[in-house]
């Protein structure tokens, strides 16, 4: 399965061995089911069983095979053929893993796009994101846009062997980067429905790792209860004034109800994407509202790492705004109208009963929460470089060009802020001058269902 | 006993009542209620139906109370119960409660919520009093408010075309299905001499002997039952209407077209079992008629490219087998193979939007690609003939247009010169004088006034396939549709015996529901001068009430049984002679088409996208 962004052409297969997931199966969507003496004997026997089985999944939700479950698209604890031994190993046209001078470009670009070349951490996580729903045609647009509408999993886990591997490490180090032996890169896959982490290869650590990483989990745990709650808030059956732990099993029950339109909103309400040091929005509530890419412009005075980001950033980041934005304007004509007629067509599309047309852009339950505001791409960087890196290719250079999304570059030394128009940047003053504080977040989310401004967290 | 099952029918009638005054947008209130006094229901009928095993299920029957009663008719309410009953109530209430407990929050948030619920409450009434009904007339309410509710959900997205496109398609072929049950109630009046119970035709002697002495009027009666049931039941050449119902929420395209409402048509034919099963000659058309259907349906089934259709076809061709099962007898497997394929399709359609990642995760670990060659024997060229007329669903969808509907609007078309400035006059004079013949009757010659009964329907109905062909003057279609109801009563006047009484009973239901109509298209014409009959308007969004007055009006003279103008159309049927079934089928003719056109002119005003573009408008095909 391909898990790269959409636009690209995959050159490296990554096989899965040892898998011992099961694809569980489901009579009910057998074409078996239609056809005239089977028919005949599946309507006498399991068609009785539906009965049961519509009752059981009304009442008591639970996992069956007509679930989406992200965590079942890898198998944990299966092999993954990483390592290429052969180049002319190919397959489909495609190189079985990656040698070890491929491994190290690709450690040393994700290390240092994002600013990760110093103080390394004993455990650092890799996760990637998918998400769990059933009866969810556009469940592809839960998942993760950069791996293809799939769950993260085998690329998290794909880059942690990497980064762990000696030989890879030894390379780095030649190349300047020095990873301690004492830090162990993890995979992991945050479900985003669920809330709910799962994570790879942990055996790799050792005693006095397995520590932390038993604390960590914990401290994850608690986030992801934290988040359910968050997010449980723009849901108009959940109170998010209850207590944490039955919100939580609510947004979780959600994720399997049959009947449920909106497992989860998704990125509705996106409106910002904040390129630079994490210090910069360190203590901002910014209702989770924003794309947080991670960099730092010291290590890269030229933006060729920064080209890397935006050559992605925008039109994945600009691209899921765009179709929040058109879907949100005109769900009937540029969305895709409400889901609930929906009807499947050859595994390709829905459209609306069986004479329509098919439909594109967002249901209706995925963007009625959504303000439709272009993409605000905000930047750590000098003008100048900004302006050079995003002039680099006209692919890229057309976002900024035509305003399908701002650009805002924020000046690393002075923290002046400049607004990118009509191909130059031009001082910008920010209308407040001070940002108003919280100090409960619990209680902030749980004042209203509508947007909430910045907010400082004290 | 007897009094119980009278509850387990008025129950739904009452909560359907409730539920138009529940707060619009309450969803709370509205599904809480709706869940709640459904669970009683099949609470009840659970505990009803077990006691009722337990005294040794005999059948039940109640003759409820007369509506109309002269000397040689009585138009009366009729409930009768056996073990089909049973199982209809059983499997019926179980699949509607848990359909709307699913509803409550799959509709969360929806424009329309209240009126969903309202919409599957009136289904539900309608549902029971078809199964427990004791008589046609009976079964006929029921049928006709399932008629009304399935274009009602159909076009739940009444915003967009292709719903109210296709609700008003299902809507005339479930008219089509009417024309046999209410031919089928005449001939049963001169059959029986009564409005027959199905009570009694579960004394064979009875049935035995009347059908020797007039064998054809059974075979003409069971012919009947089986177009409605065939209709009903979307068996060839009607089955095309299936999949094209599946315009509305999921879980209504479950409840009515994979599930209940579907399998009425083979409800229709184990209730009057009795009656057509000594005719060999029926039998054998029965069972072919579902054979046929059968194979066909799963061929179609098999080339589907949505899901949703693949459903209701698969779901067909199990309704071709029930019917065959019955033509065989076997009305015990038929049951079971009621409930089985009703709880599968439902449970199918529910979780069809599912397909797609469960076949794609299927694909990626079992496809293997089939070998395919392109021969060109003639094995291999049969084969590409099948699949291309399974893919274009048999061509029944054109066939019914070009065989049935092009026709009836050709015929129409050639009144066009009729028009809003002579249509006055013209009929003014043209009744007029017939009414002074009606007057002289005793002085024409007998030959004539044989004749005059079947002249005069026949303008009535050239009328209405004027109202029907389109691109006419609301007013004049309109005045056409409602003049119908007065030609008839002309003609029936021939007749002996009708009487004034009788004659203001039929009309006033007409008149008043006339009068309202008109009101309510002179309220919207008066503020929308551009309101004409030739695209859609959807005038529903800013003239909502005058459209539910308007709907009422439209039934009340298409004699939905909410009107008195249903119990007189039973009368004008009840004199209409045994030896004139030219005229009985221009009436029937008249009434379903008439009531056609009157839900296309609702569909027209009220229903289809905004005429104004300051609304939110979907594009067409959407």
């Amino acid at each position: 399965m391909k898990v790269c962004p959409a636009p690209m052409t995959p050159k490296y297969l990554i096989r899965e061995e040892a898998d011992n997931k099961k694809n569980p199966k489901d009579f009910h969507f057998s074409g078996h089911t239609h056809s005239l003496l089977l028919g005949w004997i599946v309507t006498h026997t399991i068609g009785l069983w539906s009965a049961i089985r519509l009752f059981l999944n009304i009442f008591i939700p639970g996992t069956s095979p007509a679930t989406t479950n992200s965590f079942r698209h890898m198998d944990k604890f299966s092999r993954l053929s990483i390592v290429n031994v052969n180049p002319d190993d190919k397959e489909n046209g495609l190189q079985v893993g990656y040698t070890f001078d491929e491994m190290t470009d690709r450690v040393e670009g994700l290390l240092k796009s994002i600013g990760l070349v110093k103080n390394f951490a004993p455990i650092i996580y890799v996760v990637g994101h998918g998400a769990s729903s059933v009866n969810n045609t556009h469940y592809a647009g839960y998942d993760c846009g950069d791996c293809s509408g799939r769950p993260g999993s085998v690329n998290a886990r794909v880059v942690c062997f990497m980064a762990n591997h000696p030989e890879v490490r030894k390379r780095l180090s030649d190349r300047g980067i020095h990873i301690p032996a004492t830090t162990l890169f993890m995979g992991g896959l945050h479900d985003t429905t669920r809330d709910e982490i799962e994570f790879y290869d942990e055996t790799l650590a050792d005693a006095h790792m397995n520590e932390m990483h038993q604390r960590n989990k914990a401290a994850f745990r608690k986030a992801l209860v934290q988040n359910a709650v968050e997010r449980s808030r723009r849901f108009e059956n959940i109170d998010p004034k209850s207590d944490e732990k039955k919100v939580y099993a609510l947004v979780q029950r959600r994720s399997v109800s049959l009947f449920e339109p909106r497992p989860e909103l998704n990125h509705a309400t996106n409106t910002l994407c904040v390129v630079g040091r994490r210090q910069m929005t360190d203590h901002l509530f910014l209702d989770r509202r924003a794309f947080m890419n991670s960099y730092d412009y010291s290590i890269d005075p030229e933006g060729n790492y920064l080209f890397n980001i935006l050559k992605a950033a925008a039109p994945v980041c600009g691209g899921i705004n765009l179709e929040y934005y058109f879907s949100r304007t005109d769900n009937q004509k540029t969305g895709a109208g409400t889901k609930l007629p929906h009807n499947v067509v050859g595994l390709i599309g829905v459209s609306n009963g069986t004479d329509g047309d098919l439909r594109t852009g967002l249901p209706q339950q995925m963007i009625e929460v959504h303000d439709p505001l272009r993409l605000l791409i905000i930047v750590e960087h000098f003008e100048d470089v900004v302006l050079k890196v995003i002039r680099k290719t006209p692919e890229l250079y057309e976002w900024f060009e035509n305003e399908w999304i701002h650009l805002v570059a924020v000046n690393p030394e002075t923290y002046n802020l400049s607004y990118f128009t009509e191909g130059r940047f031009i001082p910008y003053e920010p209308l407040a001058e001070r940002l108003p504080v919280a100090d409960n977040v619990r209680k902030l989310v749980a004042s209203t269902r509508e947007n909430i401004p910045v907010h400082i967290l004290s | 006993m007897e009094n119980y099952i009278e509850y387990l029918i008025i129950w739904p009638v009452i909560i359907f009542i409730i539920s138009l005054f529940l707060p619009k947008y309450n969803e709370k209130w509205i599904s809480g209620y709706a869940l709640s006094v459904l669970a009683v229901h099949f609470i009840a009928s659970a505990a009803f139906v077990i006691y009722w095993m337990v005294q040794g299920s005999e059948w039940i029957n109640i003759k409820e109370f007369s509506v109309y009663r002269s000397e040689d008719f009585d138009f009366y309410i009729d409930f009768f119960f056996d073990h089909v009953s049973a199982v209809f109530l059983m499997v019926g209430s179980f699949i509607t409660f848990l359909v709307i407990t699913y509803s409550r929050y799959y509709m969360h948030r929806e424009s329309g919520y209240k009126r969903y619920f309202n919409t599957v409450l009136l289904f539900y009434a309608g549902y029971i009093l078809t199964i427990v009904s004791g008589n046609m007339e009976t079964l006929f309410i029921g049928w006709e408010i399932l008629g009304l509710t399935s274009f009602l959900l159909i076009a739940f997205y009444r915003e967009r075309y292709l719903p109210v496109k296709n609700a008003f398609k299902v809507f005339s072929i479930y008219r089509i299905g009417d024309v046999g049950i209410l031919l089928a109630i005449w001939a049963s009046h001169h059959l029986w001499h009564e409005n027959i119970s199905f009570y009694k035709l579960q004394n064979f002697d009875l049935v035995h002997h009347h059908l020797q002495a007039h064998s054809w009027f059974g075979i003409f009666i069971s012919l009947m039952l089986l177009i409605a049931a065939s209709a009903k039941s979307a068996q060839f050449p009607f089955s095309s209407w299936l999949p094209r119902a599946m315009e509305g929420p999921t879980p209504s395209s479950a409840i009515f077209y994979g599930s209940l409402s579907v399998h009425l048509g083979a409800f229709l034919l184990m209730r009057t079992m009795n009656f057509w099963e000594h005719q060999i000659s029926i039998r054998i058309l029965i069972g072919l008629a579902g054979f046929f259907t059968a194979v066909i349906a799963v061929l179609t089934a098999r080339v589907q490219s949505s899901i949703k259709s693949q459903i209701a076809y698969a779901s067909i061709s199990q309704l071709g087998l029930i019917f065959v099962e019955l033509s065989l007898g076997w009305t015990h497997v038929a049951l079971v193979h009621f409930a089985g394929n009703a709880f599968l399709r439902t449970y199918q359609l529910l979780v069809s939007p599912s397909a797609v990642s469960y076949l794609i995760r299927e694909q990626f670990y079992n496809f293997v690609p089939q070998e395919q060659n392109i021969g060109n024997s003639l094995s291999k060229k049969l084969e590409y003939t099948i699949y291309l007329m399974s893919i274009k669903e048999w061509n029944m969808d054109y066939l019914l247009d070009k065989f049935i509907w092009t026709p009836l609007k050709d015929l129409g078309k050639l009144l066009r010169f009729i028009n809003v400035h002579n249509i006055f006059y013209f009929f003014l004079i043209l009744y007029s004088l017939s009414i002074i013949l009606v007057y002289f009757k005793h002085s024409i010659p007998v030959q004539v006034v044989q004749v005059l009964p079947s002249f005069f329907a026949a303008i009535g109905l050239l009328g209405v396939f004027r109202a029907y062909a389109g691109r006419i003057n609301i007013f004049v279609c309109w005045f056409l549709i409602i003049m119908n109801h007065f030609w008839i009563v002309l003609a029936i006047s021939f007749n002996d015996a009708l009487s004034a009484y009788e004659i203001g009973f039929y009309l006033s239901g007409v008149i008043i529901a006339a009068i309202a109509g008109t009101a309510a298209i002179l309220y919207v014409k008066k503020r929308e001068p551009g309101l004409d009959l030739n695209s859609h308007q959807g005038y529903v969004y800013e003239y909502p009430k005058t459209a539910m007055v308007f709907l009422l009006s439209a039934l009340g003279i298409a004699g939905f049984p909410i009107s008195l103008t249903f119990v007189g159309e039973d009368i004008i049927f009840s004199h209409i002679e045994y030896d004139q079934v030219f005229l009985a089928f221009v009436l029937s003719l008249g009434y379903i088409i008439s009531g056609i056109a009157l839900i296309r002119i609702y569909s027209r005003i009220f229903l289809g996208p905004h005429a104004k573009s300051y609304h939110e408008t979907a594009i067409k095909a959407g």
